[in-house]
């Protein structure tokens, strides 16, 4: 029932979207408002049920308000799916039909490429409504700006763990060379660092080997590879009850999304020394980067990254507040992002002329 | 069924979860078909028992507005607002502000105004939230009470069962017998014994019936006794489901033509009254008068104006017996057969690109779209 599931984890508003036409078949979670117009991505996947659907996009609208008050953006958290087979189903009208229903909120939800979209299927939905970032000729592709994202954030927890902030003989252990892993293999190499890879596409990794010198291990081989940091950039839910015993590093900081399996897995990296970097703080360089382009005057690349950059700080707030207050990473980065949903929420009880209902 | 697989089977286009801890608000606005316009439904307040029938109600209703909007001439898409709560109890300030928040989040897709369980005040602070809403109380700006257009529009469409079943609309001396003395059926009854009609009239309250019938010393009989009584027409004002296997075949009229919503238990009692050669003037399409009202709110309300378009159901209902005679098809099928061609014929007008109908931009070759504008 979804009004149970709304309840349970606090969203404003689902949305299911039909048309007959395309037959496409996609829902809008939005989560929370609070900060400002929900943003978060679109994705498309073939989900075996209905029910699956609707809970992805709740989870991972309600992610999508963690980050985006982490990152310190006037952003809500909100997510849709597109129910759908990425390599078969898409066509310029499904995405033109998608952007008509993102259009019928009124801004209220802006939508940009995710897993299973890109920004070919956002030209269509730009189409349709102006409630779209991420297109081709405005911010493009935010992989370079997550990685650099990542590579702040890392620098930030090297110096928690080591008194040290310098990349250089570092080593760090990527896992997966896509776009997000490619880049960042790229800043590390250019810090000095050391760089072992693996990818489940044997050339990705290849290609890092010979343009960065790094070495190449097997997909599975790479948790047990002795590191400072190790660079989870693949897949979700690595961080479990099997791999962590075999992780030899200090430090786990990488761009993949819901990187613990269930959230004990911080504490259990805690207990083993292990610094977590939470994964949507340090993987918030994409998000900062397309909402760049809601800055009076649009999107810049300088400006866009010099914000990005402050990852690092956003990182070491989390990591002191955890030392201070003994609580893991994962619990502080939680805790700033409700912070400040929760003092903004009382910003508006203040009545600015000039200004409607906000 | 699934939401989606509810949504496709009536073609719906949107339906939206709306939940508010704070203000104590869950609700579901469900969006059938815009090819006219924004959708254009009142909002119900009701305690359901389970989400589902939440869901039901509303992607039903929804698309019942869709054909009502089509079929009275205005140019509004069908909607329906849904407020999973008890009216009795429930009510606040918060829940109808955060409602009326809700509703602004669609930006004018979705325009409601009271139904069942909500009145017209229960709106005035929601208007604080959205200018989307018709319907308010006339001292907030709204047109008021609308059984007198409802009333009148029954009345004209009365007068054009008359005529399709005695080739005369004249109601002099023609017996009428009115289920419902409530603000619709009375009005009504003034109406049909001004004209020189022969009026009965019944209520699950007799006081009411006594009250109405007394000026004009009216005949009043038993609520059951309705279904009876020897007429011209039957006209039901009062509650739903009233036209269904038990009453038909007592039913001694040649018209049934009345303000109530949903008479037929189910669509295919139209094919029964047909068979008995009763003539059913469609529900949706008699008491139109009510949306014609609100929907004239939106460009400024005018009186005359709207009695002007409710005395377009007539020619409307004209129009449809004539389909359904041609057709060999029930009253309500012909309804339907309308409602389609005028929302087809909508749609075709799309296709002609007028000068500020706007450019859609972007693609994959094109750097820099920006929607449509």
């Amino acid at each position: 029932m979804v009004f149970e599931k709304l309840e349970a984890m606090g969203h404003e508003q689902v949305v299911f979207c039909y048309d007959r036409a395309t037959g496409l078949k996609a829902i809008i979670a939005i989560h929370d408002t609070t900060l400002g117009p929900a943003l978060g991505g679109c994705r498309m996947w073939p989900y075996a049920t209905e029910e699956d659907a609707i809970v992805d996009a709740l989870r991972l609208a309600r992610g999508m308000t963690y980050k985006n008050a982490a990152m310190g953006l006037n952003f809500g958290g909100g997510k849709s799916v597109i129910i759908g087979d990425p390599r078969r189903d898409k066509s310029e009208m499904l995405f033109r039909a998608f952007g008509q229903f993102v259009d019928s909120l009124g801004g209220r939800y802006i939508t940009a490429e995710d897993v299973g979209t890109g920004t070919e299927d956002m030209a269509y939905v730009a189409m349709e409504t102006r409630h779209v970032v991420g297109l081709p000729g405005r911010s493009g592709d935010p992989s370079p700006a997550t990685a650099y994202g990542v590579f702040r954030g890392m620098k930030a927890c090297l110096g928690e763990a080591f008194g040290d902030e310098s990349f250089q003989g570092r080593v760090v252990a990527i896992q997966g060379m896509g776009h997000v892993g490619y880049h960042l293999a790229r800043l590390l190499h250019e810090a000095g660092a050391r760089l072992v890879v693996t990818d489940i596409d044997a050339q990705r990794a290849q290609r890092v080997a010979t343009e960065f010198g790094a070495q190449v291990v097997e997909p599975d081989a790479i948790y047990d590879v002795e590191c400072d940091v190790f660079a989870p950039c693949a897949l979700g839910a690595i961080l479990n009850d099997q791999t962590i015993p075999r992780l030899r590093c200090r430090i786990v900081a990488g761009s993949a999304n819901n990187q613990l399996a269930e959230p004990r897995h911080g504490e259990e990296l805690a207990r083993r020394g292990i610094l977590y970097a939470p994964d949507y703080v340090i993987n918030g360089g994409g998000v900062i980067h397309v909402a760049d382009e809601y800055t009076p005057g649009g999107y810049d690349r300088d400006r866009a990254y010099a914000r990005v950059a402050t990852i690092y700080d956003k990182v070491k707030a989390i990591l002191t507040m955890a030392r201070e207050q003994g609580i893991t990473t994962a619990e502080a980065a939680d805790r700033l992002a409700e912070q400040r949903i929760h003092a903004i929420a009382q910003l508006r009880r203040l009545h600015m002329p000039g200004r409607s209902g906000r | 069924m699934s939401i989606f697989e509810a949504m496709a089977a009536g073609g719906h286009r949107e339906l939206v979860f709306c939940y508010d801890p704070a203000a104590g608000l869950r609700a579901v606005m469900a969006v059938h078909d815009t090819t006219l316009g924004p959708g254009l439904g009142g909002c119900r307040m009701w305690p359901y028992s389970s989400e589902e029938e939440v869901v039901q109600d509303a992607l039903r209703l929804s698309q019942g507005m869709t054909a009502k909007s089509a079929l009275a001439g205005v140019n509004y898409g069908g909607a329906k607002v849904v407020i999973w709560g008890d009216p009795g109890r429930d009510k606040s300030e918060a829940l109808f502000r955060a409602l009326g928040r809700f509703v602004h989040t669609l930006g004018g897709l979705v325009i409601t105004g009271t139904d069942a369980g909500t009145n017209p005040e229960d709106f005035v602070a929601a208007r604080w939230e959205t200018p989307y809403l018709v319907g308010l109380p006339p001292a907030f700006g709204g047109s008021g009470d609308s059984s007198e257009t409802t009333a009148y529009g029954v009345f004209v469409g009365i007068q054009a069962c008359l005529e399709e079943v005695y080739g005369d609309a004249d109601l002099r001396g023609r017996r009428v017998a009115v289920q419902g003395c409530g603000k619709v059926g009375s009005k009504l009854v003034r109406r049909l014994v001004e004209a020189g009609a022969e009026v009965t009239v019944t209520d699950v309250d007799p006081a009411k019936a006594r009250a109405v019938a007394r000026p004009y010393g009216l005949r009043v009989v038993d609520a059951d006794a309705i279904y009876d009584e020897p007429c011209d027409v039957f006209a039901p004002c009062a509650l739903g489901g009233v036209i269904n296997d038990a009453t038909i075949p007592r039913l001694r009229c040649r018209v049934v033509a009345g303000a109530a919503n949903n008479q037929l238990e189910e669509p295919r009692h139209a094919a029964a009254l047909q068979d008995r050669q009763i003539l059913y003037a469609p529900d949706y399409v008699i008491n139109a008068g009510g949306l014609i009202q609100v929907a004239d709110e939106l460009d400024g309300f005018d009186r005359d104006r709207v009695m002007r378009k409710t005395a377009a159901i007539g020619p409307m209902l004209r129009a449809i017996f004539r389909v359904a005679r041609e057709r060999s098809i029930t009253t309500l099928e012909a309804a339907e057969w309308m409602v389609r061609r005028r929302l087809a014929g909508a749609a075709a007008l799309r296709t002609f690109y007028r000068p500020g109908d706007g450019l859609a931009t972007g693609g994959p070759s094109d750097a820099g779209g920006r929607g449509r504008s």
